[in-house]
């Protein structure tokens, strides 16, 4: 071995010292956070979920015990009402439907509001305006739903009132049957201005030739709808509908504000972020069961996350 | 050959007989022949007409039907309560007034004075640590390799995929034992650790693009790789640093269940916590809920106004990589 | 099998205030192929997609045949056209692109198949049917687009620059090969380019446009022996053609330099140009004994192999001259000659005279 080929070697292997201080010296402050105050909590609940708690003390080592209990706690699952399709059907069952009928909704909606819009002058204003609830704090969400199912000031009453339906008005956020169909318009209300947000950026991205050349080729409006733009934009659809179904999930402030932190009357729209706050934090304190719900959470989004990360 | 005539009005026709068997050359006029179109019709062609002027009509009567909510909560906000009851689309009595946001400013339980200082204490320093915090980490997982990278990969997705309820219980505990609970101090360390999964991933996904030639370049000039971030990455990410920051900013203002959950006492509370606090036992006060709620979305809107450009721009780039 | 006329034909803008043509007025005869050839921005492809049907007419008819067709949708005018990106659906296979315009017109699958499997043929793209458009070469995607338009068997063709996103080489294997279908179809074609080397070897007729409007149609050869006015004349021709300040004396051409040229000026302007090419020069490091000579210095010399360059500096502009072989370095003061009966004549407006 020459003494060159040495002195390089040498070279290499201290740079690589220096380049591996350096990534070090970059992120371990952020990573610290990261790993206490993310990381951390989320295997201590991960772990916390087999076992039994006293307050916020850990306890024995109980298995899947906590976890069969949540799936028998009629807050999270009311197994006869369920059956018998009567809310309250207690959190899980409760926040799926939320989900099969906001997902579909908001995506159709913001899809549709993006076709709308696409070539219009001041687009980027009407986007903004549809736009526009998704940046308001999901807390007032929730107190505008109130505001707008409310009997004597709300609007949608008034809307009621003035076509002669005077006999439908009602609170209509206090209708155990109903209430939860009302509060999932208010989530379509707020999430299509998301879902047209990303299909506006993909329908930008349709290369206008394509259009033209389908019109030279004779396609029609609706011909050139299913054959090229709904192609292209399938793989936004798929993200579109992650991040809703996702949203609905995580949801929160909008029910806690709209029925307090118990859901509504008798919980008929609870969802699992609600069940986890009421375990933890309202007496008595249930940690196992605000572990295992958060878990359940996870377990739901976690695939669709991971679908959409390994898309490209 | 014959000789060419020509005029000199540009738009009257010349003629040129011979070669091409009598075919008529016009000289384009500079901007527009608005001689040979009358005003009115060019107005007429300017207007849309049929199909698209419908088009227009439903889409600006759909914005505004999706802005009616919104409408209604600041007509509440400026109106007294028995007009409020009356409904806020009536405009048979007007009474502006600004009672409502004296009363929210001042609210017993939770003045928005003391409220919304609070939200911008504890939401200004952790946009900003968050931000530089996760352009840091950001960096180097997009342009080295090292050992656990994907491990790391895989935690910033169950984060990002994870709800916040998810990580409250050990939090609560850490801030506890560290007696951070209820203190500014432990709301925002929450918020950057929370932060952190999506800001990474979108930064890494970001700075994926930055040509490494930029970097080699730098190196080759002699500056340190502490230099070349400040000076290279840094100022490239600019856009996408703006984007993240309005997109956080947005995002912990608006953040409801951390609040709840690590501010208790009066003085403490959060502009969204002291929202709810607000719709009374009985008869729900409109006027005061709508004036805080103005008062605490105000902030997010403007800036979405102002800044709509990299917010709209950073979500699509934020779900769409 | 169609013949196109477009009639006065404008195009406005932002409620007229940009003019991206005006008043076109031209033939294309059944089965010829047509180039619109102009620099970018003077509004060809306005008029191509104004024939297509992708714009509306400001002012003006447009008549296939004799059946008028402006305010005709794309769909009912029997046209194909080929984009500059190609524009193939990214998301169907090579097949599925080429039989994509037969599926909307409800052609039948079988006569479908065997339609395609023509093309294809045609085109020499038969391996390549089952990949996605991006898997495959430039020259193939092109060939694709152009198979995608045939199929059809449109009674008018239209070409947007097609060939601009190829290399050099594939450029000239397409141009014989788009010939070649052409003729063999003969159908009606209008091809849109910059490139006047493509212009020339393909057109049988030439529309040179600028500013929106048609400056000269004629064909290829007419178009480079005769440009009818000073700007189609520096246009055409590579080194475009010299032009040499003048006046007129009673009759005959005075060159700014003080030479009388022995050509005759028929005209009754007072300024006139006169226009030679750069092959038509000669020029010699001794004074030659005709009575004229143009004098300058040389700038440059560029040996190009068949033939060399020589710029040389004329009273502050720069003349162009192709000549087998020259004895002249830079820095030589030179003589300019050419025969007169080579040099086109043009009025004050640059109109040609003779």
């Amino acid at each position: 071995m020459s003494v060159g080929s040495y002195l390089e070697d040498r070279l290499d292997r201290d740079l690589d010292g220096e380049k591996l201080t350096a990534i070090l010296v970059f992120m371990l402050p952020g990573l610290t956070l990261f790993a206490i105050f993310s990381v951390g909590p989320m295997l201590y609940s991960a772990v916390g979920s087999f076992f039994t708690w006293d307050g916020f003390t850990i306890g024995q080592f109980a298995g899947f015990e906590t976890w069969i209990a949540a799936f028998q706690d009629d807050a999270i699952i009311n197994w006869d009402n369920l059956l018998a399709f009567q809310y309250p059907m207690g959190a899980l069952p409760q926040n799926i439907i939320w989900m099969v009928v906001h997902v579909p909704l908001s995506t159709l909606l913001g899809l549709g509001l993006a076709l709308l819009f696409a070539d219009l002058r001041g687009r980027s204003v009407l986007r903004s305006m549809v736009f526009l609830a998704f940046t308001t704090p999901t807390v007032v969400i929730g107190l505008v739903l109130l505001f707008v199912y409310d009997p004597q000031a709300g609007i949608f009453n008034g809307l009621l009132r003035s076509i002669g339906l005077e006999g439908m008005v009602r609170n209509w956020v206090q209708e155990p049957q109903i209430a939860i169909y009302a509060l999932v318009a208010g989530g379509v209300w707020v999430q299509t201005g998301f879902s047209m947000l990303l299909y506006s950026s993909a329908l930008a991205g349709i290369d206008p030739a394509l259009l033209e050349s389908a019109r030279v080729d004779g396609a029609g409006r609706f011909r050139r709808f299913k054959d090229i733009i709904w192609p292209l934009v399938k793989p936004v659809t798929a993200v579109v509908v992650i991040m809703s179904m996702i949203w609905v999930i995580r949801i929160f402030a909008i029910v806690y504000a709209a029925g307090g932190p118990s859901g509504g009357p008798g919980g008929v729209f609870s969802v699992l972020g609600l069940e986890v706050y009421q375990a933890a934090f309202s007496v008595p304190i249930e940690y196992s069961k605000a572990m295992v719900v958060a878990l359940i959470e996870l377990v739901i989004a976690l695939p669709m996350a991971w679908y959409i990360a390994s898309m490209d | 050959m014959t000789d060419t005539t020509h005029s000199d009005d540009p738009t009257e026709a010349d003629s040129e007989p011979t070669t091409d068997g009598g075919r008529v050359y016009h000289e384009p006029p500079e901007t527009a022949p608005i001689s040979d179109r009358p005003l009115l019709e060019r107005a007429r062609a300017s207007v849309p007409s049929g199909p698209r002027a419908l088009r227009y009509a439903i889409a600006i009567g759909v914005a505004l039907l999706w802005l009616v909510p919104l409408i209604g909560l600041f007509m509440a906000s400026v109106r007294p309560l028995d007009q409020i009851i009356q409904g806020w689309w009536n405009f048979e009595t007007v009474t502006v007034t600004f009672e409502n946001y004296a009363r929210a400013w001042t609210f017993q339980s939770g003045p928005m004075r003391q409220a919304m200082l609070n939200t911008a204490i504890v939401t200004i320093p952790s946009v900003l640590a968050v931000t530089l915090l996760g352009t840091m980490v950001a960096y180097p997982f997009a342009r080295f390799d090292f050992p656990l990278k994907t491990g790391l990969f895989f935690l910033l997705i169950v984060v990002m995929a994870a709800p916040p309820e998810l990580v409250a219980m050990g939090n609560y505990n850490t801030l506890r034992q560290t007696g951070l609970f209820d203190t500014y101090m432990g709301l925002i360390l929450v918020h950057i650790g929370w932060g952190m999964g999506w800001v990474v991933m979108f930064l890494r996904n970001f700075l994926l693009g930055l040509p490494e030639e930029l970097e080699e370049a730098a190196r080759i000039d002699g500056a340190s790789r502490y230099q070349i971030f400040k000076s290279i990455v840094l100022p490239y990410s600019a856009p996408a640093l703006v984007s993240v920051a309005v997109i956080q900013f947005t995002w912990v203002w608006n953040s409801f269940f951390f609040p709840l959950v690590f501010m208790r006492s009066r003085e403490n509370q959060l502009a969204p916590q002291v929202l709810p606090l607000m719709k009374g036992r009985l008869q729900i006060d409109w006027g005061l809920v709508a004036a805080g709620s103005v008062l605490t979305m105000i902030v997010p809107i403007l800036l979405f106004v102002t800044l709509q450009r990299y917010y709209k721009q950073g979500m699509v780039a934020a779900v769409a990589d | 099998m169609t013949r196109i006329s477009m009639r006065s034909v404008s195009k406005y803008f932002d409620g007229g205030d940009t003019v991206a043509n005006y008043k076109l007025d031209m033939e294309v005869d059944d089965g010829e192929f047509v180039v619109f050839l102009g620099p970018s921005g003077c509004g060809k492809t306005t008029a191509l997609r104004m024939i297509a049907g992708l714009e509306d007419l400001s002012e003006g008819e447009i008549y296939f045949d004799d059946e008028r067709v402006d305010g005709m949708p794309p769909a009912d005018r029997n046209v194909a056209m080929v984009f500059q990106n190609y524009a193939l659906y990214p998301h169907m296979t090579v097949r599925e692109n080429i039989e994509y315009p037969l599926k909307v017109r409800g052609v039948p699958p079988e006569e479908r198949d065997e339609r395609v499997a023509q093309v294809a043929e045609l085109l020499h793209i038969e391996d390549q049917m089952d990949s996605d458009p991006g898997e495959i070469s430039g020259g193939q995607r092109q060939r694709t687009s152009l198979a995608r338009a045939i199929v059809r068997e449109p009674s008018v063709f239209l070409l947007d620059e097609p060939l601009s996103n190829l290399d050099a080489k594939l450029r000239l294997e397409m141009r014989s090969e788009l010939k070649r279908i052409q003729n063999e179809l003969g159908i009606t074609t209008v091809y849109v380019t910059h490139n006047q080397e493509e212009a020339m070897s393909m057109g049988d007729k030439i529309v040179v446009l600028n500013d929106g409007t048609i400056r000269q149609v004629a064909d290829p050869e007419e178009l480079y022996e005769r440009p009818r006015t000073t700007w189609v004349a520096k246009f055409i021709g590579s080194p475009p053609m010299n032009l040499f300040e003048g006046e007129n004396r009673d009759g005959t051409v005075r060159l700014a330099e003080g030479n009388s040229l022995p050509m005759p000026a028929e005209t009754s302007s007072q300024t006139v140009s006169v226009g030679v090419r750069p092959e038509d020069i000669d020029v010699s490091t001794e004074a030659p004994d005709t009575d004229w000579t143009v004098p300058g210095t040389v700038k440059t010399v560029e040996p190009l192999g068949e033939y060399v360059l020589v710029n040389v500096e004329v009273g502050g502009s720069v003349v162009n001259v192709k000549v087998p072989k020259t004895e002249a370095e830079a820095g030589d003061p030179v003589h300019l000659t050419f025969d007169p009966t080579d040099a086109y004549l043009y009025d004050e407006d640059g109109e040609l005279v003779a």
